[in-house]
């Protein structure tokens, strides 16, 4: 049996992070969580999760500026990383562009949100 | 009569025929007396164009002509002679189509002693149409600049301010957007997780979730009435109401919510209030929103130390609130009031909310006849001083707007 995928969400709101964890449980893959931009980085390498959901209004750091400098990480390369916001979706598609994620994935679309894990790490075990 | 112009077009494209003065002329066989004559008389007429069958022969220019008869022996020797012998009788003529800066360019480039010269108009057929006057043309040249320099300042303020006004409405509406839609998808997400739980009859997590639910929906409803206060405020649909009121009791009832919303912090919350059973008449409702605004905005924004809120009653209601709390920078100060304004950037704001909370105090104080002040030191605290009219029950009216 392969080991399940790993998902970390970074999110300043313990609300998103508990419904989250509970949707993304439930897809049979596992959830990591931090609740800061800060100490991020080390989290990620430490955790080398299979993909990040950012959130993008976070306190001091916003997610889509810490996208860009964890993009600059080489070790990070192969990590795929998804904003993940209540933001407007055309701010959003600006923001990957520019600050190099792989996408993005809307707080409220839950079937949204299966289907591209699904997609993006393989259908549940 | 000459009209004036007034509506802006371009010089370049703007005939002179509009400016044409055609009063007058007369033969080139009339006698220099006679002109002398009616120059001498009629002291408002600089020019008269010389004028045979319709078409244009010449230009008797006033000084030029009066000047030649006051030489030595002028009068003597021109005085019987028809006028063309001493008028211009090359004068510029120019087409009625011509626009007025291209005929006041032909104009400026005659000898220097004609410049001034009247200016002769002719139609399509060469008849002649009337004079054109220099100095005229000048003055209507100068207003045409000066009225296209202020319009195109007051379109380039307009613009400017239309631009820093959009600005802020969109960067507004995008922050609006997250502070509604957060709240609401994790009321989303929480239904999904007890629809997944209660399916699999997991009820352990249930008052948690309920629980979230609540203060997600309290924070959503929050944000909407504050939204829709200020719409209402703005299109000047509030009303004001009078009741009378304990200020005791008030103040408990904000102190009992600020409890609330202060959760776990290491913070303490004081009434100072001599009178506490003094009663009140005034809009109740909306003195409450303004004492529970701005309280609640100290406990949102202090994580220790303590609060005061102050109240004292009497023919003006004056109240207060300070807090221990992060602070104001004196350069925030002056926009803390103004809708749409916030003072953190919405992508890494420490602080949910819609950020309207203090423009609406603001706007409810104004609406009330008081006034409202800010004290804050940066990183030290903040102190809000709010004065209202008001009355007691059993005094006269007025004092009360």
């Amino acid at each position: 049996m392969t080991q399940p995928k790993t998902v970390l969400v970074i999110d300043d709101d313990e609300r998103h992070l508990l419904t989250a964890r509970g949707l993304i449980e439930a897809l049979g893959f596992r959830v990591e969580t931090h609740n800061s931009p800060f100490r991020s980085t080390e989290k990620i390498l430490d955790l080398k999760p299979d993909l990040v959901l950012l959130d993008v209004n976070m306190p001091a750091l916003a997610g889509d500026r810490l996208c860009e400098l964890l993009r600059s990480e080489p070790v990070l390369e192969n990590t795929q990383i998804y904003l993940y916001s209540s933001n407007d979706e055309d701010i959003l598609r600006q923001s990957v562009r520019r600050y190099q994620a792989d996408g993005y994935i809307c707080k409220g679309d839950i079937r949204g949100m299966r289907l591209k894990l699904q997609s993006l790490l393989g259908g549940s075990t | 009569m000459l009209k004036l112009i007034t509506e802006c077009h371009n010089l370049d494209n703007l005939p002179v025929r509009d400016l044409i003065d055609s009063s007058g002329s007369v033969s080139p066989e009339t006698p220099i007396s006679v002109l002398a004559e009616r120059f001498f008389t009629e002291p408002e007429l600089d020019a008269l164009p010389l004028v045979r069958d319709g078409f244009p022969y010449g230009l008797a220019v006033r000084n030029k002509i009066l000047t030649t008869l006051g030489t030595r022996f002028g009068f003597a020797l021109y005085a019987r002679k028809p006028i063309s012998a001493i008028a211009d009788m090359n004068p510029l003529l120019v087409h009625h189509d011509e626009s007025l800066n291209g005929v006041l360019a032909q104009a400026m480039a005659r000898d220097f002693r004609d410049i001034y010269d009247e200016i002769l108009v002719v139609d399509e057929a060469d008849k002649y149409v009337g004079l054109l006057s220099v100095k005229r043309l000048v003055i209507e040249q100068g207003n045409h600049l000066a009225q296209s320099i202020a319009q195109r300042r007051m379109a380039l303020e307009r613009a400017a301010e239309m631009q820093k006004m959009n600005d802020a409405k969109s960067s507004f509406m995008a922050h609006i957007t997250h502070e509604l839609r957060s709240p609401l998808h994790a009321i989303v997400g929480v239904i999904e997780l007890v629809k997944m739980n209660f399916s699999q009859q997991k009820l352990d997590e249930f008052p948690k979730y309920i629980n979230l639910l609540s203060t997600s929906s309290a924070n959503l409803l929050a944000i909407i009435n504050n939204i829709l206060d200020l719409s209402k405020i703005e299109v000047g649909r509030m009303d004001v109401y009078s009741e009378d009121f304990v200020l005791g009791d008030l103040l408990q009832e904000v102190l009992e919510t600020c409890q609330v919303l202060l959760g776990d912090k290491p913070l303490t919350i004081e009434l100072d209030c001599a009178q506490p059973q003094i009663l009140l008449s005034g809009d109740r409702g909306k003195v409450r929103q303004i004492l529970l605004n701005l309280a609640s905005n100290a406990v949102k924004y202090t994580d220790r130390g303590n609060i005061t809120i102050a109240a004292e009653g009497g023919s003006q209601l004056k109240l207060s609130v300070k807090d221990t709390g992060i602070g104001i920078r004196t350069e925030d100060l002056a926009n803390l009031f103004v809708a749409f304004n916030q003072l953190e950037d919405a992508k890494t704001r420490r602080y949910n909310g819609s950020g309207l909370g203090l423009t609406i105090t603001a706007q409810l104080v104004q609406l009330l006849g008081g006034n409202i002040s800010v004290d804050s030191t940066f990183g030290i605290g903040s102190r809000f001083d709010v004065q209202l009219p008001c009355r007691q029950p059993s005094q006269p009216e007025e004092n009360f707007p």
